[in-house]
């Protein structure tokens, strides 16, 4: 039984779910496992070329300097560059 | 050689709207703890800063027996391969008097309980603290999924 908001927002939802929809029920590796994509699972909170022993170095860094995770996820690029994102309202960039 | 770049003002679009509301809701503050606590809500979104959401839970810890209970922020970490990088999460409740009750009961009881549970004490922390235990019928629970019961603040600074 469909709400009144199925008539008016029924693209909107086909647009958005054509493209996760697949990926929510997709049980095959890499994608019905929460973890590293080195240990065959996929994470919202990692780029796919974050590895283990990626988010390990970059957390040692990240501990170092003070500042506690809860609120970032990480991105990376290329070989050896790292994006720690911060969830805020103020945008600023410090690169260590 | 590894570069590592800390960009903040991810989600900014998300955490003004939220700080609109907070901000909105901080006037109907019930006393100057939860005003306090709101204030540091703001400037923790605001800035990004851990910091000031650690500040915020210890002043949360200090609402006792709030009509209205909520809490907001990037708070369990069960998604994160690493258990550092936690979801969003906020809820609105409403304490249940009666049953919360009950639940306190348990914990007067539980210096005595803890005694007769099955494991041994290096599972057990040394010294216990008594929770401030409560029944929420909750008005409204944004994130991924709705816990049946939830033990807050995590950060181990507050505990």
């Amino acid at each position: 039984m469909a709400t009144p908001y199925w008539s008016t927002h029924q693209a909107d939802f086909e647009k958005i779910y054509s493209r996760i929809g697949k990926l929510i029920f997709n049980a095959e590796t890499p994608y019905a496992h929460i973890d590293f994509s080195d240990k065959h699972g996929t994470s919202g909170y990692y780029s796919k070329s974050v590895t283990s022993a990626d988010a390990e170095l970059v957390k040692e860094l990240t501990i170092s300097k003070g500042i506690k995770s809860e609120n970032n996820r990480l991105v990376k690029q290329g070989d050896k560059e790292f994006i720690v994102k911060i969830a805020s309202i103020d945008a600023k960039e410090e690169i260590i | 050689m590894v570069q590592v770049k800390f960009q903040y003002g991810e989600f900014a679009p998300f955490l003004r709207d939220l700080n609109k509301y907070l901000a909105e809701a901080q006037k109907h503050s019930a006393n100057e703890i939860q005003s306090k606590m709101i204030e540091e809500y703001l400037e923790h979104f605001k800035t990004g800063c851990m910091t000031k959401h650690i500040d915020s839970q210890k002043l949360w810890i200090q609402d006792k027996g709030p009509i209205i209970e909520t809490n907001i922020g990037f708070i369990e970490s069960y998604l994160d391969p690493l258990k550092i990088r936690a979801e969003f999460e906020g809820f609105v409740a409403v304490v249940n008097q009666e049953e919360s009750l009950i639940l306190n009961k348990l914990v007067e009881g539980a210096n005595t309980t803890l005694k007769y549970l099955t494991w041994g004490e290096a599972f057990e922390c040394d010294v216990f603290r008594k929770p401030d235990f409560t029944s929420l019928d909750v008005l409204a629970f944004a994130s991924s999924g709705i816990p049946i019961g939830i033990n807050i603040p995590n950060y181990n600074e507050v505990r």
